[in-house]
């Protein structure tokens, strides 16, 4: 199956449907599990955004973006959830090649299409 | 020996899914124990004996880089085995790291198999000083008796540069069969132990080879093989016993690269177990 293409994100692209995401092969009993930790860590990338929107230790806040895509990126990985894990390295790459002006926008879209793909899985669990 | 495993992550996701899969491999394991971040791992390790941490890199508080850093600097961790687990994808970030005294890196995720791997390859690198390892092999020798065979030649090849030339069969504690690979120099070195010629050149060491072809000639090879699931270390110590022993330590010269290397002596390239 040919790879799902994230590279809409660094660039204000279009992006797959969060609502197609694949599940895991080997159907993960950490799902439930993830679901809850990848939300919570969305509703702390939404609050770090916005200080750092805000212009708030921008420095600081950026190491804690980082941080926290790439905590999404490593539990996407080890549950299974490959598209999840390549949107988040896509994410990673945007964030870098981004100004910083344009660094919160791409960030509340990565946030938004997690969310939904999130939900997607929850109800599929 | 059970290994005690610290896990360092700040996920506990990640830390539960390592967890099953070190429980996958066939392994001893001791205690697993767990550390979300550099900080609190550095307290385990004044707390409690770790043979292993698997370490992230990106944590809160104090990162996997910087842990590292503080183990490397201290007298009671700088001898831990330290493995990186993360999802970095920046191999310039992973050299310096393997530079800073990190053993190995595995990328998330990862398999019980390339766990094992690790595992493997880190406790043949703490392999111990030669003398214990000699030791350890003249204990061992008597239950292992190898007879080096040469494989047929063709009446019209001449020794190629590289090609299977032979074989050691062992048997006693183990038992298997060894291929060498090996060039026009080795088959010198070979030809004047089996045929005992001063000094074969390129033609005598043909003629010799040929004649012996597919003969057990009944060199006597004192070695240990030790094996994890289906790894094999070939050690061949120095032999004392054979007339021309100082050149069985050359057969190393004339190796080619993927040869099982143990103690220099090495002369196998590929293990073939017997049922």
């Amino acid at each position: 199956m040919k790879a799902k293409d994230f590279s809409g994100i660094r660039n204000n692209g279009p992006l797959p449907n969060p609502q197609e995401m694949e599940m895991p092969e080997d159907f993960s009993d950490l799902l439930d599990d993830y679901v809850e930790s990848t939300n919570s860590s969305l509703d702390e990338l939404e609050q770090v955004t916005l200080a750092y929107e805000a212009a708030n230790d921008r420095e600081g806040n950026a190491v804690t973006i980082r941080r926290i895509i790439h905590k999404i990126k490593g539990e996407s990985a080890m549950v299974g959830i490959d598209e999840m894990s390549d949107f988040c390295h896509q994410a990673e790459f945007a964030f870098e090649e981004l100004t910083e002006d344009k660094r919160p926008d791409m960030l509340l879209r990565f946030k938004d299409w997690t969310c939904t793909a999130l939900h997607n899985l929850a109800e599929r669990i | 020996m059970a290994l005690n495993i610290l896990i360092v992550d700040d996920s506990r996701i990640t830390r539960t899914s390592i967890q099953h899969i070190i429980s996958m491999v066939d392994l001893e394991i001791g205690q697993i124990l767990e550390a979300e971040n550099g900080q609190e791992a550095l307290k385990v390790l004044t707390e409690a004996d770790v043979d292993l941490v698997l370490a992230d890199l990106n944590m809160p508080k104090m990162g996997g880089a910087e842990m590292i850093r503080h183990m490397k600097s201290s007298e009671a961790t700088k001898s831990i085995p330290v493995v990186v687990v993360s999802t970095e994808s920046r191999t310039t970030r992973i050299k310096n790291l393997l530079a800073e005294g990190v053993k190995e890196y595995l990328h998330k995720p990862f398999t019980p198999e390339e766990f094992r791997q690790i595992i493997q390859t880190l406790w043949n690198k703490q392999t111990p000083e030669l003398g214990d390892l000699l030791t350890k092999a003249m204990a061992e020798a008597l239950e292992t008796m190898a007879f080096l065979t040469v494989i047929p030649m063709e009446d019209d090849l001449p020794v190629p540069e590289k090609t299977i030339v032979a074989e050691i069969g062992f048997s006693g504690a183990k038992s298997g069969k060894i291929q060498i690979i090996a060039g026009l120099d080795f088959c010198k070195i070979l030809a004047e132990n089996i045929g005992a010629l001063e000094k074969a050149d390129k033609q005598a060491a043909c003629d010799a080879l040929k004649e012996f072809s597919n003969v057990t000639c009944g060199l006597f090879l004192p070695m240990v093989v030790s094996s994890t699931a289906d790894m094999f270390d070939i050690t061949v110590p120095k032999i004392k016993s054979c007339s021309n022993s100082s050149q069985w330590e050359e057969f190393v010269a004339d190796c080619s690269s993927d040869t099982l290397n143990i103690e220099g002596h090495a002369i196998a390239t590929r293990l073939i177990l017997k049922d």
